[in-house]
C-alpha cells in the first residue's frame, strides 16, 4: 500500500501553499511538522480530495485517486483542523450519522460507534449533546469519526490540539495501537506527540518538504547547533534580542540558556545533544504567524 | 439511503428558527382561517321588524346558502332582476338604522347581491342599473353559473397567503441544507465519505423535496378539510368569474371552481417545487448559510415587486411563471387559453414542464455544486 504525491503544487492566486512536492508514504505514521502557513493543511486537504491541486497528482496504489473516487474516500479516515459538528447532535448519534456517511451498516456502525466512544472516553457521555462538550471532548469525538471505517489512510490535522496531557497520551496509545498496517499522516505543532508516535517525520516549510526521514535522523541534521550556557539573569534580554533560545532555566541569580545556533554563541556555550523540539526551533523561529 | 434521509429531515428541522417560522405559520394559517373560512366571511343582512339585521359568522352561512341555493344555475338577466328585487331592503328600514338608503349598494345583502353589486348590476340607491349579462361579460356571458362559492374562493384566498408564507419557511429551511455545511466545517466529513458526495448529497435533496411537498400537502389538506367542514363542497360548479371577493374576476374563459382549485394546486405546488430547487442550487453555490439566506430570499421575494405589466404580453406571461408570482395565482389566471393546434389549455399548465425542468436542472446542479465543492 502506497500513496504517491508527484510534483504536487497548490497556487491561490499568487501564493503557493504546496510547491511542487513530491513524497511515497507507505504502512507507517508519519509526522508532519511546519509552522502555521507552511502548507500543510492544504497538503492534508489535497490528499482528502477536498481541493483540487493545480498540478501534480496524488495516487493511491498506482491510481489518481480521483480516479479511484469513492473507493478511496472507503479507505480514508479524516479529521480537519476546524472540526464542524451539529450541536444538537448527542455524541452517539453524530457518529451514526457519520457511520450512514461513510457506507457502515446499521448494526455494525452501533457496535463500532459504542467502541470508539469507549477507546476515547466519551462512552459515559454518548447520549449527551455535542454542544455541552469541552473542546478537548468534541476533538475525541472528531477522532473517533475518523476512524469509524477502519480506514487504511488517516489523515489528522492538529489532532492533539485543545487535548489535555492525559488526553494526549491516551490519543497516542490509540493512534500507536491503530496505525499497524496503515498509512497515518499527523500535523501538529505539539513537537512531542510527534517525537513519541511517528515513525517518520515530514518537515515542511512554504509549501515544500525540507527534510524527510526518520526523527533521529532528522534530529541530526542540528548536530551542533544547539548550545548550553549559564549567564546572569541581567545579561538574558539582550541574549533573547540576539539569540534563538529554546529553553531557559533560573537557578538563582543566573540562567541556563538553550541557544539555537550555528556557531558557538557564547564563550562558556557547549554543544548540547539536539532533540526535535531544537530541530523545530531551529527552521521555524523566524516564520511568520499566518495561516491557509 | 433512508437513514441518511431521516438524518438530514431532523437536522433541517431542528432549528430554533426553523421552529419559530412553523410556529408563526400556524397562527397566520389559523388568522387568515379564522378570517375567511371559518366562520368566514359571510355576512348577510336582511330586514326585520323594519330594520335591517345583519347575520354574520356561522349563523349566516346556512342563511347565505338558503338563499343562494334558490338562484343556483346559469346567470341570466331575469335572475339578476329577481335577485336584486327579492333583496331590496325598504328604504324606511334603513333611515331607521340612519343609513342613508342612496348608499344601499354598499351594505351587502347576501352573496348574489354582493357579486351583482360587484359587476355593476345595482346602482348606489340599491335599483337594477339596467346592464345586462351579455353587456357585462360578453362572450362569456352564456354559460356563466352563479350559486354560493364563498368557501372555495375564500380558501383559495387563504391558501395563496398561506402558500407565500410557506415559502419563506422554505427559503429558512432549505438554504441551509448545504452551506451550513460550509459555515460549521463539516463539509470536509461529509465530503471524505464514500457516500459523501452522491448519497448523502441526494439525500440532502430528496429531504428538502419532501419537507416541501409534505408542507403543501398538508396546507392544502387542512384548508379543504376546513372548507367542506364548515361550508361543504357546494358551488364547485359556479363560475369564478361571479365570486364575492373578485380574485379570478378578470379570467377571460370558463373556469369553475374546482378547475381553478385544480389548478391553483398545480400552481402553488409547481411554485414550491421551483422554488426548492433554485434554493439548493443557491445553497451549494452559496459561501455561507447567511449569504445563502439572503440570495435565496432575495430571489424568491423580487419578482413580486418587478413591473411585469410593463413587458409584452408574451414576456409578462413568463414573470407571472416565477415562484412568488405563479403562486399568487390572481395576475396569471389573467392570461387567455394558450392555443396549441386543436387544444387550448390554461397557462397554468406551463408550470408543469417548468417546474420539471426546474427541477432535474436544480438536482443536477446541487448535486454537483456539494460534490465539487472545494473546502477551505
Amino acid at each position: 500500500m502506497e500513496l504517491r504525491i508527484e510534483n504536487l503544487t497548490k497556487q491561490y492566486g499568487s501564493f503557493l501553499a504546496v510547491n511542487d512536492l513530491s513524497a511515497v508514504l507507505t504502512c507507517g505514521v508519519y509526522g508532519l511538522l511546519g509552522a502555521n502557513g507552511a502548507g500543510k493543511t492544504t497538503l492534508m486537504r489535497l490528499l482528502c480530495d477536498i481541493q483540487l491541486p493545480t498540478t501534480g497528482t496524488i495516487s493511491y496504489d498506482g491510481q489518481d485517486i480521483r480516479e479511484y473516487g469513492d473507493r478511496y474516500r472507503n479507505v480514508l479516515g479524516y479529521l480537519p483542523q476546524d472540526f464542524g459538528y451539529y450541536p444538537d447532535f448527542t455524541a452517539m448519534k453524530f457518529l451514526l450519522y457519520m457511520s450512514a456517511i461513510k457506507g457502515l451498516s446499521k448494526g455494525y456502525a452501533r457496535q463500532r460507534s459504542l467502541e470508539l466512544l469507549d477507546e476515547v472516553g466519551l462512552l459515559q457521555v454518548r447520549d449527551k449533546k455535542i454542544k455541552t462538550f469541552s473542546g478537548g471532548m468534541k476533538q475525541r469525538l472528531g477522532i473517533a469519526q475518523a476512524m469509524l471505517n477502519d480506514p487504511k489512510i488517516l489523515i489528522l490535522d492538529e489532532p492533539t490540539a485543545g487535548l489535555d496531557p492525559k488526553e494526549r497520551v491516551r490519543f497516542r496509545n490509540l493512534i500507536s495501537s491503530f496505525s499497524r498496517n496503515k498509512i497515518v499522516l499527523l500535523s501538529t505543532h505539539i513537537v512531542s506527540d510527534v517525537e513519541y508516535i511517528a515513525g517518520d517525520i515530514l518537515v515542511m516549510k512554504k509549501g515544500k518538504f525540507i527534510h524527510e526521514g526518520k526523527p533521529d535522523e532528522i534530529i541530526h541534521t542540528v548536530d551542533g547547533k544547539v548550545w548550553e550556557c549559564r549567564v546572569a539573569n541581567g545579561e538574558v534580554p539582550s541574549l533573547e534580542m540576539k539569540y534563538n533560545i529554546g529553553n531557559m532555566r533560573t537557578e538563582g541569580e543566573t540562567t541556563i540558556l538553550r541557544i539555537i545556533c550555528e556557531t558557538k554563541p557564547l564563550e562558556n556555550a557547549v554543544n548540547a545533544a539536539p532533540n526535535l523540539e531544537d530541530l523545530y526551533l531551529y527552521y521555524f523561529s523566524d516564520e511568520e504567524e499566518h495561516i491557509i | 439511503m433512508k437513514q441518511l434521509i431521516i438524518f438530514e429531515v431532523k437536522k433541517m428541522l431542528r432549528k430554533p428558527l426553523v421552529w419559530a417560522s412553523l410556529i408563526g405559520l400556524v397562527l397566520f394559517l389559523a388568522i387568515m382561517e379564522s378570517s375567511w373560512v371559518v366562520p368566514g366571511y359571510t355576512s348577510v343582512v336582511t330586514e326585520k321588524d323594519g330594520r335591517p339585521v345583519t347575520t354574520e359568522g356561522f349563523e349566516a352561512i346556512p342563511l347565505d346558502q338558503e338563499i343562494c341555493f334558490l338562484y343556483h344555475g346559469p346567470l341570466t338577466d331575469e335572475k339578476v332582476r329577481s335577485v336584486i328585487e327579492a333583496y331590496d331592503i325598504s328604504d324606511a328600514a334603513w333611515e331607521a338604522n340612519k343609513i342613508d338608503p342612496a348608499r344601499e349598494a354598499h351594505y351587502t345583502h347576501n352573496l348574489m347581491y354582493s357579486i351583482l353589486s360587484t359587476w355593476g348590476f345595482i346602482d348606489l340607491d340599491g335599483s337594477y342599473s339596467g346592464s345586462t349579462v351579455e353587456e357585462t361579460f360578453g362572450d362569456l356571458a352564456p354559460g356563466l353559473t352563479i350559486g354560493y362559492s364563498t368557501g372555495w374562493e375564500c380558501t383559495i384566498y387563504t391558501l395563496v397567503y398561506s402558500f407565500l408564507t410557506l415559502g419563506c419557511i422554505i427559503v429558512i429551511i432549505v438554504a441551509p441544507v448545504f452551506s451550513e455545511e460550509y459555515t460549521i466545517h463539516m463539509d470536509a466529513l461529509i465530503l471524505t465519505g464514500i457516500h459523501g458526495r452522491k448519497k448523502c448529497t441526494l439525500a440532502k435533496i430528496i429531504s428538502a423535496y419532501l419537507i416541501t411537498i409534505a408542507g403543501s400537502v398538508l396546507l392544502i389538506a387542512i384548508s379543504t378539510l376546513l372548507m367542506l367542514a364548515v361550508h361543504g363542497s357546494v358551488g364547485w360548479d359556479c363560475s369564478v368569474q361571479l365570486g364575492e371577493l373578485g380574485i379570478f374576476d378578470h379570467t377571460p374563459f370558463h373556469l369553475n371552481w374546482l378547475q381553478a382549485y385544480g389548478l391553483a394546486c398545480i400552481a402553488w405546488f409547481g411554485g414550491m417545487l421551483v422554488l426548492t430547487s433554485i434554493i439548493l442550487v443557491v445553497s451549494a453555490l452559496a459561501k455561507s448559510s447567511f449569504s445563502a439566506l439572503v440570495i435565496a430570499f432575495v430571489i424568491y421575494i423580487l419578482p413580486m415587486f418587478l413591473p411585469w405589466n410593463l413587458l409584452p404580453e408574451s414576456l409578462e406571461l413568463w414573470g407571472y411563471l416565477l415562484p412568488v408570482t405563479q403562486m399568487q395565482l390572481m395576475k396569471l389566471f389573467r392570461f387567455d387559453l394558450i392555443t396549441l393546434g386543436s387544444m387550448a389549455f390554461s397557462p397554468v399548465y406551463l408550470a408543469i414542464p417548468i417546474t420539471v425542468i426546474v427541477l432535474i436542472a436544480g438536482i443536477i446542479w446541487a448535486k454537483k455544486g456539494f460534490s465539487q465543492h472545494q473546502v477551505v
